[in-house]
């Protein structure tokens, strides 16, 4: 569903990513791990179109997207999450989940003062939505609430729900089980679960918690100095001696 | 009063359009005077009688005038947007300031086109029709108006899933791209649609008093609709026409200083003065200005 052919990007002297080569396959929910500086949010900023790579390709779905600007990636339905949550803070909650859907009728200056019928069908349908992903979510009672004052945890959950809103075939997390309790975190498993085996939506996730990550995900892909080091499943990942080396710096 | 008043519509008309760009987007502008200045001698080139003086004059009716004086405001907007509206927020600033010095300059300088620094004058529209007397209090009735209009318009626009939009570019880029938004392009008609405010307000403007020269288009006026936004309450767009009427009304008050003060002192520095301690005590006091920004919930459905 998304493959990554020798990517590489350079920031001054640092080699962030390397030649990156790698597959996400559709419906699976795949693990990015590696040690802090191997290129892993590097490599979720590339496939976002943040900066272009200074070589090598990324594909979704058949469609090449390494050279797009920004906006026009998530029209492909591929949506993301922030390492560091980036909820709208000014924003009430349901405010940060309606503006989601991408390409909204509303969104055109003229419809905004001239109202057709199908215009405000449309944003009805979207605060529809929106509020089903709160219920799915179930902060529903925050609804009225700036964003801005909702615990981390919550706002983890704010911008999980932010990528349903968008109809994603691929979310690609960015240390989803940072600063989230476990009780949450299990939550948030059993959504991504879910959505997964229900929806048949794929997840690509960065993630430094191990236990989480050999729960969650099938295959894992190991990243080190901007390479793929490894992949294969939790066991499998378990006992490769070289990522135990770049866990632990040699001997392990 | 109907002076005053006038004069505050004028700039409550500039403060919308300000905090379209600025409360709603966060698009920062300080190139409104450049705009303002435009809006200004089109409509004085467009309602003018011929005259070997300066351009034009093309004796057009006023409404007229008007849309066009707002739509080259626009197209101006449009020029100096499609470079620039990918800059920072910073390095937008300067920009916009260094434009609005450019059309101050060029204004100077262009004196066949202009009448350069001697100032050109404005007509009086409906004149004829109106007892001289009652004139104030008719043209106060036309600003109010438009004022009303632009109001009601913005109002509307900001409350549509575009507002959203808007305030989510405001809040961070980066989420607004990665929901497919295209920022450039609604950075863009923000700018374009803010300055054809600015260049409506001119217009209004020169109508108003008459007569205008590059100076009535200083730096200072911009700062002045800026402090007018933050202490209304930018993202507030009753606040920001309260902030013009407060600011607008200090800013004349203080002409009547110049009775009390002892003779050599310039109430012209002492205003500058007060209005920077206003802007620090709001913002010090009330940090979100007099009326800050509402909640806002979709008002389509």
């Amino acid at each position: 569903m998304l493959r990554v052919n020798d990517l590489k990007k350079t920031f001054g002297g640092i080699k962030a990513v390397d030649g990156c080569n790698f597959e996400v396959e559709a419906e699976t929910v795949t693990g990015l791990i590696g040690p802090n500086g191997a290129g892993k949010t590097t490599v979720f900023n590339l496939i976002s179109g943040f900066y272009p790579p200074d070589g090598g390709e990324i594909w979704f779905k058949d469609t090449r997207i390494d050279d797009m600007p920004p906006y026009r990636i998530p029209r492909l339905r591929l949506a993301r999450t922030f390492q560091i949550t980036r909820e709208l803070r000014k924003m009430t909650v349901i405010d940060n989940l309606m503006v989601a859907p991408i390409d909204q009728m509303g969104e055109k200056l003229w419809n905004s003062w001239f109202r057709i019928p199908s215009v405000k069908h449309e944003e009805r349908k979207i605060r529809d939505k929106a509020l089903d992903v709160l219920n799915f979510l179930e902060i529903s009672d925050l609804k009225d609430e700036y964003a801005g004052n909702l615990s981390g945890g919550q706002k983890k959950l704010l911008e999980f729900g932010r990528t349903m809103m968008t109809d994603p075939e691929l979310i690609l997390l960015d240390e989803p089980g940072a600063g989230v309790n476990p009780t949450l975190m299990k939550k948030l498993n059993g959504y991504i679960e879910s959505l997964r085996t229900d929806e048949g939506m794929t997840f690509f996730l960065i993630e430094h918690d191990m236990d989480l990550v050999m729960e969650l995900c099938n295959p894992i892909i190991v990243m080190s100095e901007g390479k793929k080091l490894a992949e294969g499943s939790a066991s499998e990942i378990k006992q490769n001696q070289k990522v135990l080396e770049a866990y632990l710096g040699g001997g392990g | 009063m109907i002076f005053f008043l006038t004069y505050a519509a004028v700039y409550a008309i500039l403060a919308i359009g300000l905090n379209i760009q600025w409360g709603f987007a966060g698009l920062v502008n300080f190139g409104v005077a450049g705009f303002f200045a435009v809006g200004a001698y089109v409509s004085a080139f467009m309602t003018g009688a011929p005259s070997p003086y300066h351009l034009g004059g093309f004796s057009l009716p006023f409404p007229l005038a008007l849309v066009i004086a707002t739509i080259i405001s626009g197209i101006f907007a449009l020029i100096l947007g499609i470079p620039v509206i990918r800059l920072r927020e910073d390095y937008l600033a300067i920009v916009t300031i260094g434009f609005a010095e450019i059309v101050r300059l060029i204004i100077v300088t262009e004196r066949n086109i202009t009448k350069g620094p001697y100032g050109m004058g404005v007509i009086k529209p409906y004149k004829d029709l109106v007892p001289s007397g009652f004139y104030g209090l008719f043209y106060l009735g036309i600003s109010l108006a438009i004022l009303g209009i632009i109001y009601l318009a913005i109002q509307r626009a900001v409350g549509s899933p575009w507002g959203r939009v808007l305030r989510t570019i405001r809040e961070d880029e980066r989420v607004a791209l990665v929901l497919g938004k295209n920022v450039n392009w609604f950075k863009l008609q923000v700018l374009i649609l803010g300055s054809m405010i600015f260049g409506l307000g001119g217009a209004v403007f020169g109508h108003f008093f008459n007569f205008i020269t590059p100076n009535h288009f200083l730096p200072m006026e911009t700062f002045l609709v800026w402090v007018m936004v933050m202490a209304g309450g930018s993202g507030n767009n009753l606040g920001v026409v309260v902030g013009a009427l407060a600011i607008r009304g200090v800013w004349e008050g203080m002409m009547f200083l110049s009775d009390i003060l002892p003779q050599g002192v310039q109430v012209g520095a002492i205003r500058l003065a007060v209005i920077g301690l206003l802007l620090v005590l709001v913002i010090m006091l009330k940090p979100e200005g007099i009326l800050g920004e509402k909640k806002t919930a979709s008002d389509i459905l």
